[in-house]
């Protein structure tokens, strides 16, 4: 893991120490505000054949076609049985927008650098790979999400080439 | 620098600049037109004065240098030349590719133009020493007395006194308090004071004079000069901006001591750096043809804007499309009539705002046809020739993304056009044509396209020429090359690496090919064809989309889901039920029989992975992937519309099945189907290929198995004969039969006397016959016979479909031809009836050997027609009525020959072939196959295996081919077992 993955997220770095909590399956994460444009409800999606494993489909956010993922299928969760989820919708640095889809999505909250650690080795792979440390709660740990890295992941043909 | 004086200038000195090359080669065209030279010399001078004054040293050297040139050609009404005009050409280029410079870096770039400088003064000096050796007015030879200073301000008021005296009239009572505001009464002392009463009076001072006034900023000096024009503008107080120009006083004296050799000839290496500029497509272009006496204000009718933001308006009003359909449903669902109506005009507002942004983007291609003139003229001076450029469709608009990718690649075929195609005059004349060539440039709409067409009316191109070309490139095989038809060849042209020029010029030949200009104009969804004939010409076909933004796309249901295939990639649409008896499945692959042809058919649900369940029903979708034509199953058709062209996500890069999505009317977005992606797919698997393959074999064949037949009837029934054995068709009287011991003889040419057979009497229906009746000449070559006949019918190319083979004597069996019974003649049996002897001429020695020959055939009617030719050359003929049981018979035993048929079930002719090879006891045997079909570049790879391929019913080729291959193979030795002095006795024969 790289070395910028393991310090933690400061004020200076991100220009806001806000986050949105959103949970999947029974795991919590947190997504830099700086990056969530919007949270909207499930709406119609095209699937489209052929395409990488974790795309639900295009969603149309206001007349902008908009990649949908899913973050089960991110993480190797099971598929979601019934439509009740959120979609946060992210712009990553490229500029290109993606809906994810969670299973809930909680509230904004401020990131506190004292309950700030590195990322645990315990942590499933898949959330060590795209976590940039985690937020240790009294009830649970909030795994910090690198988005651009967690978007990069979904996308086989860079995966194939070695670029993450 | 003051950024927005340069902006200003840029601007200015940009559109002057835009029309001057038009204007510069109406002048050559027209040289004694003074008011040209008039405009030419404004438009030149406005830059130096502008430039001085912003402080652009290099650019005011060079417009200065042109400017002293044209100021001499204008007061002394010189004639100017092709050389003249070509050093102008140069200067302006300079101009603009300093101006481009400034544009881009801000700053003047460092662009060395001394010796063109050099070169204009020199020509200055000539035209001076020219008009001097003229007879010249009095007035004018006064002046040439002293060449060296500038033309004074007083000597240039005859050129124009007619717009002088207007303004002197019109503008005496006028002083610049009246139309300039808010400057102290000194600065309009000084205008007074220098006689610059009215606006037009210091538009026509110039920059650099007005700021040349004690007290002036520069930065005054440009607002009172804008000030001015814009009065002017408004309508002021005359019309005409002032038409002469006045030479300022510090134009710098013209160097005494310049040489004053004759102007050198243009090094080519000029031409080529002075073509760095990129013009900007005028907002306001003055034709050529009309001298530009109003120079048309900056103001007036148009406005420059950014083309990001004409993007963005786009991406808006293609959102707003989206809303208002999404409002109008559910206005149709409230029910309420208030609502309807609003909603109804916020329908109409939105489709007019959609059509007329569209309209926004759209340019007339002759912002980029407008720099083809000049690229032809140099062309023109360089190589000597001579060319005229027609136009036709200037005005036809195109999306300005499109514009800006087609540029290049039309420059690029212009320029070759040029250099390669039109022929330098002396060939022309030699040729029968005029010394000048014509390049015909023409643009039209058809149908959501523009097809744009660059025809020349030079030499052509040689298609073999090219063949050759490619074989030594290695592009293709020297078999490839061989079966290749001319088009197909001229297509190799865009092929990477391909350049046919013998020589590299300057224009063209250097390697960047014409495979650029095809991928150029494919990236926008267009295509480009190639078309010639030697000795008149060569025509080059573009076809575009008028836009990329909005494209007409056939809305496709598969499955559950929906698709968008664009509209210039579907050819037409078919209903093909499963009940269809079109439907072939081959090798597992799917075709569907279109007008005879059997077509690829790539199931949309398999290729997407919807589902893996085949069905072969549904609707087909005909579309056009490359060079191919395949049909695209769908499940429904729900119609055209017109979408909005969306990029995909990252997800999607590398998959090339689409081209984008949209969004339907309903909201729901739809993904753009990539119909080159997709036929991409359709070649993954070697056995879908050979199954194409195949299909292009029999499509070839069923064409080839349209046969010229000749129909004639007797006693009411119809009779079909194959014309590939009828050597003439004679009409006689009937007493020409003449009876030679027991049977009828007619004497034929040269008094060869024919046996003659009546058909009634063959079959055994004898009727009255006419006075006049037909003979059918049957020949070989060497035999001949004749066949009577009472009545032709026609003579028809028709596929020779037998449908009830026949074990009667004389006939094939029974086919339909337009839609009667017709029987076929057996015209081998008709032959043996009237000469028995006919395939036996050869006397067989015993003990020699005859010669064995496996003939794999699957069709009755070919092998009753080639059976008796193999015969004849006394052949033992093994017969295996399909490729399986030719290998079964080859494994056991070998025969000299093989002759096969190519398309056969079970085992067809490539892969017989094929397993011949594979076999060590068969190695040395020769192949030859029989096809109906004549070589064709599809199947020249899988034809590489035979030692030959012979066509059908060419009786001739086929004995004479047979005998050459075999000897061909005895002489090699090897296994052969074939004897040699049969055949030399058949050749002999």
């Amino acid at each position: 893991m790289s070395s910028t993955a393991l310090r933690p997220v400061t004020q200076t770095e991100t220009g806001s120490s806000e986050l949105l909590t959103c949970r999947v399956g029974k795991q919590w994460l947190a997504l830099p505000v700086r990056y969530v444009r919007e949270v909207v409800t499930p709406m119609p999606c095209t699937k489209m054949p052929l395409s990488d494993a974790a795309v639900m489909g295009l969603i149309n956010l206001r007349g902008r076609v908009i990649t949908q993922l899913d973050v089960r299928r991110i993480v190797g969760l099971p598929e979601r049985e019934n439509d009740d989820f959120r979609i946060a919708i992210v712009e990553t640095m490229s500029g290109e927008s993606f809906g994810l889809a969670m299973d809930a999505v909680g509230e904004v909250i401020k990131l506190d650098v004292d309950a700030y650690e590195k990322t645990p080795r315990t942590l499933d792979k898949v959330w060590r790979d795209v976590s940039d440390g985690v937020l240790k709660r009294d009830e649970f740990v909030l795994v910090l999400i690198n988005v651009d890295r967690f978007i990069a992941l979904t996308v086989a043909h860079l995966k194939d080439k070695g670029i993450i | 620098m003051d950024e927005e004086l340069l902006g200003e200038f840029l601007t200015e000195s940009r559109e002057n600049m835009d029309s001057i090359e038009e204007q510069l080669m109406a002048l050559e065209s027209n040289p004694n037109d003074e008011e040209m030279v008039n405009a030419i010399f404004r438009v030149i001078h406005t830059v130096k004065g502008s430039c001085g004054f912003i402080g652009l040293v290099r650019l005011e050297k060079v417009a200065h240098a042109g400017e002293n040139l044209l100021g001499k050609i204008r007061s002394l009404k010189f004639e100017v030349n092709e050389d003249i005009v070509s050093l102008l050409l140069e200067c302006a280029d300079a101009i603009n590719a300093l101006l481009t410079g400034i544009e881009a870096d801000r700053a003047e770039p460092e662009l060395d133009h001394s010796a063109l400088i050099h070169r204009l003064q020199a020509a200055e000096q000539l035209v001076d020493a020219m008009a001097a050796g003229n007879e010249m007015p009095v007035a004018q030879a006064e002046k040439n007395i002293n060449p060296a200073p500038a033309p004074e301000v007083s000597e240039d008021k005859p050129v124009s006194s007619q717009d002088d005296s207007v303004l002197k009239t019109e503008t005496d009572e006028v002083t610049p308090e009246d139309w300039l505001e808010g400057y102290d009464e000194s600065l309009y002392a000084e205008l007074r004071g220098k006689g610059w009463m009215s606006p037009e009076q210091v538009v026509e001072a110039g920059f650099a004079s007005l700021r040349s006034l004690d007290g002036m900023a520069p930065a005054d000096a440009l607002k009172i000069l804008g000030a001015a024009k814009a009065v002017i503008s408004k309508g002021g107080v005359v019309k005409k901006v002032a038409a002469p120009v006045v030479e300022e006083s510090v134009a710098e004296p013209i160097k005494e001591d310049v040489d004053p050799e004759p102007l050198p000839e243009t090094p080519p290496a000029r031409i080529e750096k002075a073509r760095v500029k990129e013009k900007r497509p005028a907002v306001a272009t003055v034709k050529a043809s009309t001298p530009p006496v109003v120079q048309k204000p900056v103001s007036a009718g148009s406005i420059r804007v950014d083309v990001e933001l004409l993007d963005s308006l786009m991406n808006q009003v293609g959102e707003l499309v989206l809303i208002r359909n999404r409002l109008m449903s559910m206005i149709v669902e409230s029910g309420s009539m208030d609502f309807m109506r609003v909603g109804r005009e916020v329908d109409h507002v939105t489709e007019r705002l959609q059509a007329q942004l569209l309209r926004a983007r759209m340019q007339p291609i002759k912002t980029i046809w407008g720099t083809v003139p000049r690229v032809v003229r140099d062309i023109c001076k360089q190589l000597n020739k001579k060319i005229n450029v027609v136009m036709e469709g200037e005005e036809t608009e195109l999306d300005r993304t499109i514009l800006n990718a087609i540029k290049d690649p039309l420059t690029h075929i212009i320029r070759n056009s040029c250099d390669h195609g039109i022929e330098m005059p002396a060939d022309r004349r030699s040729a029968g044509k005029s010394d000048a060539g014509t390049l015909r440039l023409s643009a039209a709409q058809e149908s959501g396209y523009i097809v744009i067409l660059i025809v020349d009316d030079g030499a052509g191109i040689p298609a073999d020429k090219v063949k050759a070309k490619a074989v030594t490139m290695g592009v293709i095989s020297e078999a490839e090359a061989a079966v290749m038809n001319e088009h197909t060849a001229l297509q190799l042209i865009f092929h990477a690496g391909l350049s046919t020029a013998e020589k590299v010029s300057n224009f063209s030949g250097r390697g960047v090919g014409m495979d650029v200009v095809r991928t150029e104009i494919e990236k926008v969804g267009g295509s480009v064809d190639i078309s010639s004939t030697l000795g008149t010409g060569t025509t080059l076909r573009i076809r575009i989309p008028l836009t990329l933004a909005i494209i007409s796309a056939m809305i496709v249901g598969c499955r559950d889901r929906r698709f968008a295939v664009p509209q210039i990639s579907i050819r037409e649409l078919l209903s093909a039920p499963a009940s269809s008896e079109d439907w072939r499945i081959i090798g597992g692959q799917p075709f569907f029989r279109l007008r005879g042809r059997l077509m690829p058919v790539l199931e949309l649900a398999q290729s997407l992975q919807l589902d893996q369940d085949s069905r072969h029903a549904g609707s087909i979708v005909v579309i056009d992937a490359g060079d191919r034509t395949l049909g695209l199953l769908v499940d429904t058709i729900y119609g055209a519309e017109e979408v909005v062209v969306k990029p995909l996500g990252i997800h999607f890069s590398q998959l090339g099945q689409y081209g984008g999505c949209s969004i339907l009317g309903d909201g729901a977005v739809i993904p753009i189907l990539d119909c080159n992606g997709l036929a991409q797919m359709m070649c993954v698997s070697e056995e879908g290929k050979a199954a194409v393959q195949a299909t292009v074999e029999e499509e070839h064949q069923h064409r080839q198995e349209m046969q010229h037949v000749l129909v004639f009837s007797h006693e009411k029934l119809r009779y079909a004969i194959p014309m590939a054995l009828i050597e003439r068709l004679e009409k006689f009287p009937l007493t020409r039969l003449e009876a030679s011991g027991g049977s009828e003889v007619l004497q034929y040419r040269d008094g060869e006397v024919i046996p003659v057979l009546r058909w009634g009497t063959l079959i055994e229906h004898p009727c009255e016959a006419s006075e006049e009746v037909y003979g059918l000449i049957l020949s070989d070559g060497h035999h001949r016979m004749c066949l009577q006949v009472n009545d032709i019918e026609d003579i028809l190319e028709v596929p020779l479909d037998i449908k009830k083979p026949s074990q009667q004597e004389f006939f094939l069996g029974t086919t339909v031809i337009m839609d009667k019974i017709t029987e076929v003649v057996d015209a081998f049996d008709v032959i043996k009836k009237a000469v028995p002897d006919w395939f036996e001429k050869v006397v067989v020695d015993a003990n020699q050997q005859r010669t064995r020959i496996l003939f794999a055939e699957d069709t009755a009617f070919f092998r009753n027609l080639v059976i008796p030719v193999l015969e004849s050359m006394n052949f033992e003929v093994w017969l295996a009525h399909d490729g399986e049981q030719a290998r079964q018979i080859l494994q056991n035993d070998v025969p000299d020959i093989v002759l096969t048929d190519i398309e056969m079930p079970n085992m067809d002719g490539y892969q017989l072939t094929a397993w011949i090879r594979s076999q060590q006891h068969l190695q040395s045997l020769p192949v030859v196959a029989l096809t109906a079909t004549p070589p064709d570049e599809n199947d020249k790879e899988r034809r590489s295996g035979f030692d030959d391929v012979l066509i059908k019913f060419d009786r001739h080729s086929l004995v004479d081919n047979l005998r050459k291959i075999l000897k061909a193979h005895s002489t090699k030795g090897a296994s052969s077992t074939v004897d040699a002095h049969i055949i030399h006795g058949e050749v002999s024969q």
